[in-house]
Order: structure tokens, then C-alpha cells, then sequence
């Protein structure tokens, strides 16, 4: 019966944003007050709240808080100790823990405090920077543990509800709720590294909440919440967490071996665009012009060829005469980021792929077998 | 309240000078730069967490009706269909100003598609003294804009972008007297250039007078929303759960720059009353904003 209201009240919103039509441009058009019985929408309102709560009772318990210690050079100092705090959660009953990488970067010990209070000693079991993931290990009894479900993030839709859980400010196992504010965002860290396909939300997410899953409302892991975008140290409203579709495809190499193996052209870009274009009088407004290639690399062996001299343009050396990339694998392609993120998320090593190239002004595809980034 | 000094600050992009923070939690840092004496129980959890050593409750799992999480996802759906809906038509406004290279800054804001006309609603302080306008629309599509008519006083201004029609998605303006606090409130925007972002919330107040320290003038009767505001969310809409545009996110009240829960907007029912002017006769006058304003508190404010 109550279910039939909940039902009925739905119908009548979805009624209502089906008949708001654009002709009602610049008058008000006020709605006749609906009449929706109060015990309705306390349901409603409820049902919402159970829902919450409900994820916190189920995913709480798979949540640990991580310490790690350890020592750094100080060229001040000397030697100090560093200590960090961060989240994680329970993978499995085999006592693995995911968590980012940074939160145990360095560390010379890892410590891991479970639901029931009990702080154990963990292992690092492996690591991957590249995606700022990690994998520890605890000695515990299975009945400790309590692992959590793995969500999918390839359906997620704007404006869906996500619940974090995590130790913001040391606070253990604290809920936070949002929604999904936008997908596949790359964020680029410098140095050419780049976390693609991130999640963001706009559930509070602070120092300490790092490791700690994002949830769907259903209590599935979508994604592990990792970095916001901040003046200082807080949250604003911008945080983003790594997508459970990387955590599936990395953290069992993690534990089988302890690395995950990066695809890998072994080649380096320069990003072309319309001032560049014109300052290199290079044939194309877009695309990538090759500055390096690696000896031996799987683009040299390939046939790809490097800058043949180098042209000083504005007080700045660059190497030109090499081929410009225009697509992979037919996707045209716009930046160094986007073309990062398409090898680590689409390739594995072993696979190929088919490097659109512009060479003495004509078109060719080359195959390129996909190699492992050196590690 | 008393001693802290805070800032209104109009929530367009000037200076990209945030930086992406890795949340790990370095245990001796302090963790709120600002923290006021008010706030040492956040800044300092370690103390508070030894303070009160108490085991976090962790009811296990309860059986709850299969049926709740089919339902209450139903009641989700509606905020995906809003995005859906209303995001093609929020577009990010980039703005080019100065003379030459090296005194030229940029600017980013937001803005939304009134019309079929192309003409689009976004903050005048957004586009106030640019040289180049370019809006880009959530297809990628970029194409310049003029400014058609500006409203200093209400930070209000419409541009136009000769788009075809087929690819304009205009808003529907809701109602912006019949709110009430509580009710949900929705922004989409380009907070730091991120964009087509969507943060909700709800309305935090309603009739908030805000006082420009350098101005006699006043917006009056803003609407105030913990829905995270930031920089580049200026100019860009603020829905009701219909999906009707409510206001125009426009400034927030923070210390740093960026969201602290309180953002401003200016109802939509203002720009309804200036829009005749805005798409006719251009300018109406008013004093020109700076660019960050001091809030003056009143006693009828609170």
C-alpha cells in the first residue's frame, strides 16, 4: 500500500517534468499546489534516509583506516620521521586491503585499524602508481573481514547518489553524501601522469578520506576516492576518486605479482595546436608531432621516426621532421592526456594498435605492437 | 561570526592558482589554514579522537525491504534526468581581456541558453571589459558572442552566440517567489573549468540582502544555497527539482576563494523583470561592481 503511494507520487513528478513545456519562456506559470498527503512523503523521505543508512550498516564494517609511518631525509632536520593517515577497504576474505598508493608512499610501515578496533600491522603487497592505487595485507581471521561489493562504473550517470566513507581528519568511518557531479574527467599530475576516467562528486571528501571507497546507493563500489581540487588542504565542493573499473583491472595484477604492467609505445609528443602549427609550419593544426623516440622501443621497432633536427622558435628548441600522429586506432587524438588514457585503459601489453601518421605529407597506418612501460 | 572577516567573492574564474590535492591526511599538518578559534575541534581531531575514545557503532547489516532500494533509486532518477535535460543547455563562457599579450588575462564563467535566438544569460561580471567572448556549449561546439545588453546593478548580462537552432537548448525559467528553505537546490556549472558539473544541495535562506562595500547599491533578495559553488560556476543556473532554472549562481561567502557551503544567487524572477530591458535596450544603469564586495551584516538580513 505504501509502496503503491511512493509509486503514485513519482508518477506525479514524472508527469510533472514531462509537461513543463519551453512555451512557458518568460511568465511564471505557478503550478496549482499539488496535494501529496504529508505520511506520503515522510515515506518518501524515509525511504531516502533508509537507503543511506542502510549502505553505512552494510559498508561500514569493510572499511579500515591506514597509518603509515615513515622516515624521510630532511636536508634541514636530517632525518624525520613522517606519518600519514588514510582509508582503505577490504577486497577479500584473504585479508587484502585496497587503499591509494600516496597514502602508503614511502612508508616503512603500515599499520591498518579494522572495524573491530584491532590495529594490525599490514603488508604492502603491491603498488601502482601510475594509478595511485595499492594493495596491503592483513594476518587476521576471516571472520574479521568483511569484504565489500564491487559496483560498476561504466553506468554511472550524473546526478546519481554516491556515499563515501572514509577518515577525513582522522575521524574514523564518517559518512559523506553527494552526487555524481561529473565522469571521465582526466586529471593530469604533471610529469606525463595522468589519472584518467575519474569520478567526480560533490560528496565532502578530505585529508584522511584518501583509499576510502565512493559508493553507490546500493552499497557497490564505484570508485576510491583519491583527490580534490582545493586552495588549501579542504573541501570545496570537487573531490574525485578512481574508477572501480581500474581497480578491477589493476589490483588483481597486484596481487598476483605485486605490479601492474603499463601499456607502453615508447614515444614521446609534442601537443600540436594552432600557434604551434604555425610557428613549426607544420602541415596540421591537431594532432601530435613525435620529439622522442625510444631506442628499441616498441613505436622505433614499429618503424615510427623521431624529429630529424632541431628548429629554435622563440628562444625554444624543438626537435622536428618526425611524424605527426593523427589518430589510434582511428579515434582521432587531441592531447598527450587523452592519448595516456586510452593506452591504460583500452590496451593491455601484448596488444596492438594502429598509429595514424603523417609523414612527407601522406597518410599512413602503422601497426604498433604495445609494449610494457619499463618499470 | 564577530571576528572573522570574510569575503563575498563573484564566483568567476580569474586566476587558476587551486591545485589538485592528493587527500591523504599527514598526520602533524594543520589541517584548516584559516581555523579560527571556533573551529579547533576540526583542525585538531587527533585531540578530539583521544578525547573520546569510543568505539564507532556498527549495527550489522539490517534487513531492510528489497523494494526501498528500487524505490528510493527511483527518487535518484530524477536528478539524472534533470542533468540530462538541462546540461546541453548550460554552456561555459570563456572571456579574453586587455590589449596585448602580455596584459591580457582570462576569465572563465558560466551561462545558459535563454532562447533559440542563441542569446544567453550569464553574470555581467563574467563578461564585464572583455575583448573576446567565446562560449563553448556541452557538444564542444566554440563560437564567439557579442554582448547584447548588460546589468551592472543586478550582475546580470545576456550574450548571443549565432548557433543553429536545432543545436540550442533553451532553460525554462521557473519561479523564484514561491521557494522555500529546504528545498533542493541544484547548480550546474564550470567550477575550475570542470565543466558541466552538476553539486546539489538546497536552499539555505531566501531574501538575503548582500552589501558591495564600493557600491551604494545592492542586490537585494538573494538566494542562499550549500550547494557548492566555485570559481567559473558564475553566471550559470540554479534549478529547482524540476529542473527550472531558480537563479543565477553568482557569488559566495568564503575566506578562500572557493566553496565553504554558503553561495549566493540572484532569483530568476529579477532577471524575468530585466530581461526586456537586457534583450532591448542594452545597458540600464547602475554602478559598476568590483570585484570582491564585504558583506555588511544587518539586522533584518538574519
Amino acid at each position: 500500500m505504501i509502496r503503491r503511494s511512493v509509486l503514485a507520487l513519482l508518477g506525479g513528478i514524472w508527469l510533472l517534468l514531462a509537461g513543463c513545456s519551453v512555451a512557458q519562456q518568460f511568465q511564471i506559470v505557478r503550478q496549482s499546489p499539488t496535494t501529496v498527503d504529508v505520511d506520503t512523503l515522510l515515506e518518501l523521505v524515509d525511504l531516502e534516509e533508509q537507503l543511506v543508512t542502510r549502505v553505512y550498516s552494510q559498508v561500514a564494517p569493510s572499511v579500515v583506516h591506514v597509518t603509515s609511518r615513515a622516515i624521510q631525509p630532511n636536508p634541514i632536520q636530517g632525518i624525520t620521521p613522517r606519518e600519514g593517515t588514510g582509508s582503505g577497504f577490504v577486497f577479500d576474505k584473504e585479508g587484502h586491503i585496497i587503499t591509494n598508493f600516496h597514502v602508503i608512499r614511502q612508508a616503512q610501515a603500515v599499520q591498518v585499524t579494522l572495524q573491530n578496533e584491532a590495529t594490525v600491522p599490514a603488508q604492502v603487497v603491491g603498488t601502482d602508481s601510475f594509478n595511485d592505487l595499492a594493495v596491503l595485507q592483513v594476518d587476521v581471521s576471516r571472520d574479521q573481514l568483511v569484504p565489500v561489493t564491487l559496483g560498476s562504473s561504466e553506468t554511472l550517470r550524473v546526478g546519481q547518489r554516491v556515499v563515501a566513507i572514509g577518515n577525513p581528519f582522522g575521524l574514523e568511518r564518517t559518512l559523506t553524501t553527494g552526487v555524481v557531479s561529473a565522469v571521465g574527467r582526466n586529471l593530469s599530475l604533471g610529469n606525463g601522469r595522468v589519472l584518467g576516467e575519474m569520478i567526480q562528486t560533490d560528496a565532502a571528501i578530505n585529508p584522511g578520506n584518501s583509499g576510502g571507497p565512493l559508493l553507490d546507493s546500493r552499497g557497490r563500489v564505484i570508485g576510491v576516492n583519491t583527490a580534490i581540487r582545493s586552495p588549501d588542504e579542504g573541501f570545496v565542493g570537487v573531490g574525485f576518486a578512481v574508477p572501480v573499473r581500474t581497480v578491477k583491472r589493476v589490483v588483481p595484477y597486484l596481487i598476483v605479482q605485486g605490479y601492474y604492467p603499463h601499456p607502453w609505445l615508447g614515444v614521446e609528443f609534442y601537443e600540436i595546436d594552432p600557434m604551434l602549427s604555425v610557428r613549426l609550419e607544420l602541415p596540421v593544426s591537431q594532432g601530435m608531432l613525435i620529439s622522442q623516440l625510444v631506442l628499441g622501443g616498441p613505436a622505433a621497432r614499429a618503424g615510427l621516426r623521431g624529429p630529424k633536427r632541431v628548429a629554435e622558435v622563440g628562444g625554444q628548441k624543438y626537435g622536428v621532421g618526425g611524424d605527426i600522429v593523427l589518430a589510434i586506432d582511428g579515434q582521432p587524438v587531441t592531447g598527450a592526456d587523452e592519448l595516456a588514457v586510452y593506452l591504460e585503459n583500452e590496451k593491455q601489453v601484448g596488444d596492438s594498435v594502429v598509429l595514424t601518421v603523417l609523414r612527407n605529407g601522406q597518410r599512413r597506418a602503422i601497426q604498433v605492437p604495445v609494449g610494457e612501460l619499463p618499470r | 561570526m564577530k571576528s572573522i572577516r570574510l569575503w563575498l567573492i563573484l564566483v568567476s574564474l580569474l586566476v587558476l592558482s587551486c591545485n589538485l590535492v592528493l587527500i591523504e591526511r599527514p598526520a602533524s599538518d594543520q589541517m584548516i589554514n584559516h581555523a579560527e578559534p571556533d573551529l579547533k575541534l576540526v583542525s585538531q581531531p587527533a585531540e578530539a579522537a583521544t578525547v573520546q575514545p569510543m568505539p564507532t557503532q556498527l549495527p550489522t547489516a539490517t534487513p531492510v525491504p528489497a523494494t526501498v532500494g528500487a524505490e528510493a533509486e527511483a527518487v535518484e532518477q530524477l536528478l539524472v534526468n534533470i542533468y540530462q535535460r538541462v546540461s546541453p543547455a548550460v554552456v561555459h563562457v570563456e572571456v579574453t581581456a586587455g590589449e596585448n599579450f602580455f596584459t591580457s588575462r582570462g576569465g572563465a564563467g558560466s551561462g545558459f541558453v535563454l532562447d533559440k535566438d542563441g542569446h544567453i544569460v550569464t553574470n555581467n561580471h563574467v563578461i564585464e571589459n572583455a575583448e573576446r567572448i567565446r562560449v563553448i556549449f556541452a557538444d564542444d561546439t566554440r563560437v564567439d558572442a557579442e554582448v547584447i545588453g548588460t546589468d551592472p546593478a543586478l550582475d546580470l548580462a545576456v550574450i548571443r552566440a549565432s548557433v543553429l537552432e536545432d543545436a540550442l537548448v533553451p532553460v525554462e525559467l521557473g519561479d523564484s517567489d514561491t521557494l522555500r528553505v529546504g528545498q533542493r537546490a541544484i547548480a550546474i556549472g564550470n567550477p575550475f573549468r570542470f565543466d558541466q558539473s552538476m553539486t546539489v544541495g538546497i536552499i539555505s535562506a531566501l531574501g538575503r540582502v548582500v552589501d558591495p562595500i564600493e557600491s551604494d547599491e545592492s542586490i537585494p533578495e538573494l538566494i542562499q544555497t550549500d550547494a557548492a559553488i566555485n570559481p567559473g560556476n558564475s553566471g550559470g543556473p540554479l534549478l529547482d527539482s524540476r529542473g527550472q532554472v531558480i537563479g543565477i549562481n553568482t557569488m559566495i561567502f568564503s575566506e578562500t576563494g572557493t566553496s565553504a557551503g554558503v553561495g549566493f544567487a540572484i532569483p530568476v524572477n529579477m532577471l524575468r523583470q530585466a530581461l526586456p530591458e537586457l534583450l532591448g535596450e542594452g545597458k540600464r544603469t547602475g554602478q559598476p561592481w568590483l570585484g570582491i564586495v564585504g558583506l555588511a551584516e544587518r539586522p533584518d538580513s538574519r
